[in-house]
């Protein structure tokens, strides 16, 4: 077979996944729904944090706050509110792009680990504000939120929730992908390899870092409204640190800079641990060996090993590059 | 008519009088020239240039616009691209893709028509990408677009970054040593190459480079720099003539074992 029928069949797993996920609720039960549209959830934020630290290489570990901030926006609206589900979801998504860009204009002073100890600062504070501010979000007891609707139609089974994410993951990564390919994605790229060579091409640092803020927080906070209304309560001691970290571990397990990475990183974390639920007490244990594995044996991530096999063994695409690693 | 004026130009490190009121102007269409022994103070005049480094005195006027205290990025958009001593590519991206990061500015989409990859997106896109590969063909860096530029052999990145720096369309191009790590026949190569750019695309160049040869042969005027002041100016065969610039020179063992 030769390179160019490769390059073809390129779409191909694509089309296959595509109607594996379709076909997927008529052989499966409600919990492997639950589970994959969680799974989607995920994979959002992944599509978020990656555009910011995978390709604009701006580290942050302020995920979580930008996921509780869409969370809670959306709950606030819909409950206190009453606002219609569509507007709860579309103004949280904007308003946490808003708080992101903010957040983005200090932060242009900062990078690596600086950077991410100021964002991961973030989290702790709107966290705390989560607490301190029960009036609007009833503090340590949580809120409760009701299914989405749209127009009368309700989503409250796992099979329209599943259905409901996997269009709207779908669309964002689209969208990812648009972004990505054209003149804001490559000035990403160009500020992630060269900052310098970056502004002597005219790409205003200032400019596309902030709006790399702006857009990753979207994702998450729109990431962060679906789930309050998939899963029906807010907990405030879920959006912690270790919540953000999580977020992160996905994108490096997954691949930096590769959207196909977010995919599989999110899989990675989401997917594994029910696989190995039957482990029992090992679970734990198993787990961690699994990713300290393969973190050693694929530093680029499952993606960038994938990238390499490919171009190796079949010829597809280009010889990657070792890109620069996190904080450095 | 005079593109580039700098008047007065100082930068202190600490203690180091890295430039010392350097003054100096480019003549459109000109190459000019500037040399000195190492350490004189030529890339640090570049940074102060391409806003880079912020001088602690002087004027920088391009085009009788003052440009001392802006961005690089705004720099670049007024039409003064430059390459860097140490090459500066986009190490992981594709050569072509190195080339579009430089097409930034001449594209107008906004994020959202890009999300939506609206038809002008694409059209833009193609006429970009056209544009660049054309660039590609004429710096001779066809059939390998697709390339990771870090993978590239360090000739063709010192072209690519060239090809980079004229996707700006600039009118004014600052080349920081385009010659080191060439051999005799490929400096030769690049003279004619550099004379064929600026006659293309009718720019006025600023050039440092060690190679005397070279600079000799297609430099219009050519300033000379030691310990961050100018100590001859002219043309290439006034300034060899020079007794302060041989002298320069001869005291300095590493500028002269240079040619
Ligand atoms: N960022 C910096 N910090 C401190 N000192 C610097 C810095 N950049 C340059 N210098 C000093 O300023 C002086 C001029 O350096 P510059 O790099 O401009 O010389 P140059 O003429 O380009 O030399 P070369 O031919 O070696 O490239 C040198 O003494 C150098 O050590
Ligand atoms: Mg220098």
């Amino acid at each position: 077979m030769g390179m160019k029928t490769l390059e073809r069949l390129k779409g191909l797993p694509l089309v296959v996944v595509g109607v594996g996920l379709l076909a997927l609720p008529s052989f499966v039960d409600n919990y492997i729904l639950y589970v994959m549209t969680r799974l989607f959830v995920y994979v959002l934020v992944a599509l978020g944090l990656n555009l910011l630290t995978g390709y604009t290489g701006q580290v942050s570990l302020g995920h979580a706050a930008f996921f509780a901030i869409g969370a809670y926006t959306a709950a606030v609206l819909a409950e206190s509110w009453r606002w219609p589900s569509v507007l709860c979801v579309v103004a949280a998504a904007v308003f946490t792009a808003v708080v992101g860009y903010l957040l983005g204009l200090p932060c242009l002073r900062l990078s690596g680990l600086y950077l991410a100890m100021a964002t991961l600062g973030f989290t702790l504070i709107v966290q705390e504000m989560l607490l301190q501010l029960a009036v609007i979000t009833h503090g340590s007891e949580g809120m409760k939120v009701r299914p989405a609707s749209i127009l009368g139609f309700t989503f409250d089974s796992d099979y329209r929730k599943y259905f409901l994410l996997l269009v709207v993951t779908t669309s964002m990564l689209i969208v990812a992908r648009n972004l990505i390919r054209g003149r804001t994605g490559r000035a990403f790229l160009a500020i992630r390899e060269n900052e310098r060579a970056a502004e002597a091409m005219g790409v205003n640092l200032a400019q596309y870092k902030t709006i790399a803020f702006a857009i990753s927080a979207l994702y998450t906070g729109l990431a962060g409204a679906l789930s309050a209304f998939l899963v029906g309560f807010l907990d405030p001691q879920e959006f912690s640190v270790f919540l953000s970290i999580q977020f992160i571990t996905i994108i490096i397990l997954g691949g930096l800079g590769s959207l196909l990475g977010s995919v599989l990183g999110a899989g990675f974390l989401i997917i594994l641990p029910e696989l190995l639920a039957g482990l029992d007490v090992w679970q734990a244990l198993v787990y961690g060996l699994l990713m300290v594995l393969t973190i050693i044996f694929m530093p680029y991530g499952l993606s960038g090993a994938i990238r390499r096999h490919a171009y190796r063994w079949l010829g597809v695409g280009v010889e990657p590059i070792v890109p620069r690693r996190l904080g450095h | 008519m005079i593109d580039l004026s700098v008047h007065q130009l100082a930068l202190n490190f600490g203690g180091v009088r890295a430039v010392d009121g350097v003054t100096f102007s480019l003549h459109e269409g000109e190459i000019h020239g500037l040399i000195g022994p190492n350490g004189a103070g030529k890339t640090t005049t570049f940074n102060c240039v391409t806003g880079f480094y912020r001088p602690t005195g002087g004027t920088i006027r391009f085009r009788e616009r003052e440009i001392t205290h802006l961005r690089p990025d705004q720099i670049a958009r007024l039409g003064i691209a430059r390459t860097f001593q140490n090459v500066q590519l986009f190490r992981s991206m594709s050569a072509l893709d190195n080339i579009l990061v430089a097409k930034h500015s001449q594209m107008r989409t906004g994020i959202l028509a890009e999300a939506l990859a609206l038809r002008l997106v694409r059209r833009q896109e193609r006429m970009a990408r056209g544009e660049a590969e054309e660039l590609m063909e004429f710096l001779g860096l066809m059939g390998i677009q697709r390339q990771t530029a870090g993978n590239l052999p360090l000739g063709s990145q010192k072209r690519l970054e060239l090809g980079r720096a004229l996707a700006l369309e600039p009118k004014l191009l600052l080349l920081d040593e385009p010659a080191s790590g060439l051999n005799t026949s490929e400096t030769q190569v690049l003279a004619q190459l550099l004379l064929k750019i600026r006659d293309r695309f009718k720019l006025t160049v600023l050039l440092v480079e060690h190679d005397m040869g070279l600079m000799m042969n297609i430099s219009d005027t050519i300033t000379v720099l030691n310990f961050g002041r100018k100590i001859a100016e002219g043309t290439p065969r006034d300034v060899q003539n020079d007794p302060e610039v041989v002298k320069a020179y001869l005291g300095e063992n590493s500028g002269a074992e240079r040619r």
